[in-house]
């Protein structure tokens, strides 16, 4: 209950008086949606529409990071992460007037629940332990069985859209704020609103504000800023620095930057023992002061400056700093020091010889740092790196190559040094990091695919991220996941150097725009966007 | 001499001469970040202002006028050669050559690139020094660059073939390979020399595309392509107009070029 | 008597179509002078090149004998026809602009020529062209030799030319309408040079040419060529008093001002009658040119 205040203490905060109603809304999706089944999305375009027209009987509120009530009134988790009942919200209907009762919930879990269905959000309630059981109440109680606990359980409802079990429109019958009233493939989607929406606003009138919803399908991201410039659109889910900064010359009040996102940049030393390296280079990657010296020797307040125009955060660890729930917050970046860093290789026998570092073996210190080419800013910070390194000795050699090439080393043929390259988080739940950090992991990228964790650390990294999953008590799995992050920061298997900035930009005409750094980062409160007074919004 | 000769002497002196002594009178190595100096305009340490990573633009420039201008004519040169033999020995030899020229240009010319070039960057060591990556580009854009100009080449040479001065050359005599070399070769020498011409400023561009398969100059190297490659940040153009100093460069040097290598056929 | 320097029986033709050239029956003696003359289409320049069997670059084909300085053309190997061209027989081309290669200096293209047969060094090279040069009335400084054809007259073009093509004294020099593209001056220059260097190198002349009047004070023999075939053969003075063939008295008739007597109108009827005649070419006369020979 004091949830429900909350949210409605938000939702009232959020929306100033007098709001203008109506108009529409244009913005641009990048790519033609691969599915319009909200069960089957898997892809941002898919997932923008289905976000725009679907509900979930649990939201979670971009800003607060906090999960919200939606079509669930309220929610209680028992049996150690093993069972949740519903308590669902009265009154609610389809978008074609089918009522919304647990039968449609049951329903959804049926379809979700199909052998033949793939998907991120099918993939996120499946267990190899067994199959989820649904027992519905009452029209408006249901309670769901899962075959073993599952950590941040509520949370996982985020993304399940609900579907209609009566309606004859199928998953077209929707619950969310807009419906799609026309589709040219390849062009464009118009949304019109959803007369039935069960939100309100504070005079009691049906949400959403706006009439409808364009959406032309543009893959030029430079016509996109251009639309934005010219008026023809109204929002940018995401934008590069450099276009950031662009804008702020011409339109100021359109860029938002919303602070640090939740993807990271930073490199790893290939650390395969198969890898077809000289014998001196895998001593060298595997060697835990090596790393941390190449770490201390990099100035991330520099590649943040420089590389990224300020507009990125100097990273610590493999949890960002916006996600305010898991971040360790006992760490911080390491510091720029290349007199420690030099220290930390004389222990372990590297030397100086004139302007170069010289292995114990009496190699010069030198790798290779490859990355992906096109990429603007990686090269910068790659040339920067390459300066910064040279400080202590280390010679470093540049190698862009396109993408699938540099695939085929990291994943394949193991034939590289070092890798500069940047990580996807969709997701503030340590949970969906799991396939990074179990050493077994095809994605484990510095070792993939370890028949058994070759370090200790490996082994405890394994060990903590396994125990956090079975875990349904967040304090316990915020313990674990904050001890992963120190070991991940001790060992540095990953160095981290930075959080890019979550950037987005919205013409002046709208009102209500709250951009955060989870997707869909600008328009998460869609139903209470609307145009500024005096703003034309066709 | 004529004024336009001299005046281009000047300009190719005044341009190679400090490129090749860059290493003794560039204000800053070419790699050297000015960490303080971020995108600076020109100013009394940077003449020409520095670039995104704080690195002196007039050293680079230098640097890279240096490699840019002796590799992407002696690549165009290449190609050209290679374009002068295919094509006059295809109008020339009869027609199986010409059957051949025409199948190996069209093959050449609809060959999957991209996978010859990734063959050729996988091949090849990632540490490659950057100056080899660029020798190695230059001389893979020359040798594959041929197809294109020997059609042109070719077109010349069959039209050439019925002339009258050949079939003079031939009355007297000449025949054979003296025929090629002498007679035919010095008069497809404009239709050789645009091929040459417009190759240049082609492969110098190429060679900075090059790079999105991590072919062709690598970082920090500078070459002229890589340069340019800035020109496509506009903004930039604006706030310090001296980023447009290599096409300056570019365009002045292949004026130069051409006045200087141009015969005085073109009197005629 | 004169020997025979080249005695030709040929056909000659393009492609697949009717031969432009049918069963022609030529002579020329040493040291003389023989005019070829003809409308524009008659043939005349495609019998220069079937001459010197290159009409196959020019995508032609020749049928017969060649008998030239008693060998048969017509069976010799290219190898052998190559070390003819240019040193035996010599050509020069009507259009001296576009028969000089635009791109080489006039000394380079006389040394081309020269190196063709011999070989490059010395004295020897330097003598034979000042010689040809100074035969050809042309300067042979080298600022004269440096230049490119088109920093020269047209009339010093074919001057060039023909120094070129006496450079090795060839016995025999084809002229295919080397005069057609010169004003009247300039004409009557070149006209003279040819006769100059009959007299001194006593080299055969084929004046191939359109224009009987010019011919005429220059040839000691003339031959009428009409539609591929040679209709009248004989001495100028011959041809001019006494033509035989209608078409030549028409040629005749249709001169400004003839050298001789107005030759008769020929009568229609006459003219068809003789119709038949065409295409057998006149018996071959000895020539009775009055200028010094063997």
């Amino acid at each position: 209950m004091r949830r429900l205040l909350v949210a409605a203490i938000a939702v009232w905060l959020s929306v100033p008086l007098g709001a203008q109603w109506g108009g529409t809304l244009r913005l641009c999706l990048r790519s033609e949606p691969k599915t319009l089944h909200p069960l089957e999305a898997a892809e941002e375009s898919s997932e923008t529409i289905r976000f725009l027209t679907s509900a979930a009987l649990i939201r979670l509120n971009r800003a607060s990071q906090q999960p919200e009530p939606d079509l669930a009134v309220s929610w209680k988790i028992t049996d150690a992460g093993r069972r949740i009942r519903f308590q669902l919200r009265e009154g609610v209907r389809f978008s074609d007037g089918t009522p919304f009762t647990a039968e449609d919930v049951a329903y959804t879990f049926d379809l979700l629940s199909a052998a033949s269905l793939r998907s991120p959000v099918a993939d996120s309630f499946r267990s190899p332990l067994g199959v989820l059981k649904t027992t519905v109440h009452s029209a408006l109680a249901i309670t769901i069985d899962f075959p073993a606990p599952v950590a941040g359980l509520d949370r996982r409802f985020d993304g399940l859209s609900i579907l209609s079990r009566r309606s004859p429109l199928k998953e077209k019958a929707v619950l969310g704020p807009f419906l799609i009233a026309q589709h040219q493939p390849g062009v464009y989607f118009h949304l019109d609103r959803n007369p039935h929406y069960w939100k309100t606003a504070p005079a009691g009138r049906r949400l959403p504000y706006l009439d409808a919803v364009r959406l032309e399908i543009q893959t030029n991201r430079d016509t996109e800023l251009l639309r934005l410039r010219r008026g023809e659109i109204h929002l940018i889910n995401k934008i590069e620095p450099e276009h950031f900064l662009r804008l702020k010359g011409d339109m100021p009040k359109a860029p938002y930057n919303a602070g640090p996102s939740l993807e990271p940049e930073m490199l790893w030393f290939n650390m395969v023992p198969t890898a077809p390296l000289p014998a001196h280079k895998k001593a060298w990657f595997t060697s835990r002061p090596f790393r941390n010296a190449v770490s201390g020797a990099i100035r991330r307040d520099d590649l943040v400056r420089i590389a990224f125009q300020l507009l990125a955060t100097p990273a610590a660890g493999p949890v960002s700093p916006a996600n305010r729930f898991w971040f360790n917050k006992d760490l911080s970046p390491r510091r720029h020091d290349p007199a420690g860093s030099l220290r930390l290789l004389a222990k372990v026998g590297f030397r100086k010889q004139g302007p170069r570092l010289v292995s114990p073996s009496g190699q010069p210190v030198e790798f290779t740092l490859i990355t992906n080419s096109g990429n603007k800013t990686r090269a910068r910070m790659a040339a920067l790196i390459q300066q910064d390194l040279a400080e202590i000795g280390i010679r470093v050699h540049l190698a862009p190559l396109d993408f699938p090439s540099l695939i085929e080393r990291i994943t394949r043929t193991f034939d590289y040094d070092a890798c500069l390259l940047g990580q996807t988080n969709l997701d503030l739940d340590p949970n969906s990091q799991m396939n990074v950090w179990l050493s077994s992991s095809p994605n484990h990228q510095w070792n993939p695919s370890q028949p058994a964790p070759a370090t200790a650390w490996e082994a405890e990294i394994d060990r903590l991220m396994r125990a956090q999953a079975a875990s349904a008590d967040p304090a316990e799995r915020k313990r674990h996941v904050d001890r992963v992050q120190k070991i991940v920061f001790d060992e540095e298997p990953f160095v981290y150097l930075l959080y890019k900035n979550s950037l987005a930009a919205s013409s002046g005409a709208l009102a209500g725009v709250q951009p955060a750094v989870m997707f869909p980062q600008v328009f998460w409160n869609i139903d209470r966007i609307h145009f500024a007074k005096g703003a034309a919004g066709n | 001499m004529s004024r336009a000769r001299m005046a281009a002497w000047i300009v190719l002196a005044l341009i190679l001469g400090p490129a090749l002594a860059a290493g003794w009178i560039a204000p800053a190595p070419y790699h050297r970040q000015f960490r303080e100096a971020i995108a600076a305009p020109p100013s009394a340490d940077h003449p020409l202002g520095t670039d995104e990573l704080g690195r002196d633009r007039l050293s680079r420039l230098l640097h890279a006028t240096r490699v840019s201008l002796l590799l992407a004519p002696a690549a165009a040169l290449l190609s050209t050669l290679l374009a002068a033999f295919a094509g006059a020995s295809a109008a020339w030899l009869g027609r199986f050559p010409a059957g051949a020229h025409q199948v190996s240009s069209d093959l050449l010319l609809c060959l999957p690139w991209m996978f010859l070039l990734l063959t050729v960057r996988a091949a090849l060591p990632l540490d490659v020094e950057p100056l080899a990556s660029l020798v190695i580009t230059f001389l893979l854009l020359g040798a594959l660059g041929w197809a294109g100009p020997s059609r042109v080449v070719r077109a010349a040479a069959a039209s050439l073939r019925n002339s009258d001065f050949l079939l003079l050359a031939r009355a007297q005599g000449v025949a054979g390979w003296r025929l090629l070399s002498r007679h035919l070769m010095p008069a497809l020498r404009p239709v050789l020399a645009a091929q040459f011409w417009t190759s240049i400023p082609l492969f110098i561009l190429a060679e900075a595309n090059l790079g999105i398969l991590g072919l062709g100059v690598v970082e920090p190297l500078p070459s002229w392509g890589g340069l340019l490659k800035e020109l496509e940040n506009y903004s930039a153009i604006a706030e310090n107009p001296f980023v447009l100093a290599p096409a300056a460069l570019l365009l002045a040097c292949v004026w130069a070029m051409h006045v200087l290598l141009a015969r005085k056929e073109r009197a005629a | 008597m004169a020997a025979r320097l080249l005695e030709m029986r040929i056909t000659a033709g393009y492609g697949k179509g009717q031969p432009v050239l049918e069963d022609i029956t030529l002579a020329v003696e040493s040291g003389e002078i023989l005019a070829l003359v003809g409308q524009s289409g008659s043939g005349k320049s495609s019998l220069a090149m079937a001459l010197l069997r290159l009409i196959g670059y020019r995508g032609g084909w020749v049928r017969g004998s060649i008998v030239f300085e008693g060998t048969d053309l017509m069976g010799l190997p290219e190898r052998r026809m190559r070390e003819l061209r240019g040193s035996r027989i010599g050509l020069v081309l009507q259009s001296p602009v576009s028969s000089l290669n635009p791109c080489l200096r006039l000394r380079d293209q006389l040394r081309e020529a020269w190196l063709a047969h011999r070989s490059a060094d010395g004295s020897p090279w330097r003598q034979e062209t000042g010689r040809a040069m100074e035969l050809a009335c042309l300067p042979s400084e080298e600022t004269f030799l440096r230049r490119y054809p088109s920093e020269i007259s047209v009339g010093q073009a074919q001057r060039v030319l023909i120094a070129m093509a006496i450079l090795h004294r060839p016995s025999l020099l084809i002229a295919d309408e080397p005069t057609s593209a010169l004003d009247v001056i300039t004409q009557a220059e070149i006209l003279k040079l040819f006769a100059d260097l009959n007299r001194k190198l006593s080299t055969a002349v084929l004046f191939i040419s359109h224009d009987l009047l010019s011919v005429s004070t220059l040839a000691h023999r003339v031959a009428i060529l009409e539609r591929g075939s040679l209709v009248e053969c004989g001495p100028v003075r011959q041809v001019f008093d006494s033509p035989a063939h209608p078409f030549t008295r028409r040629l005749i008739g249709c001169l400004p001002q003839p050298p001789s007597r107005e030759p008769e109108a020929v009568p229609a009827n006459d003219l068809r009658a003789l119709v038949n005649s065409v295409g057998q070419g006149e018996p071959v006369t000895p020539p009775v040119h009055a200028g010094e020979s063997q």
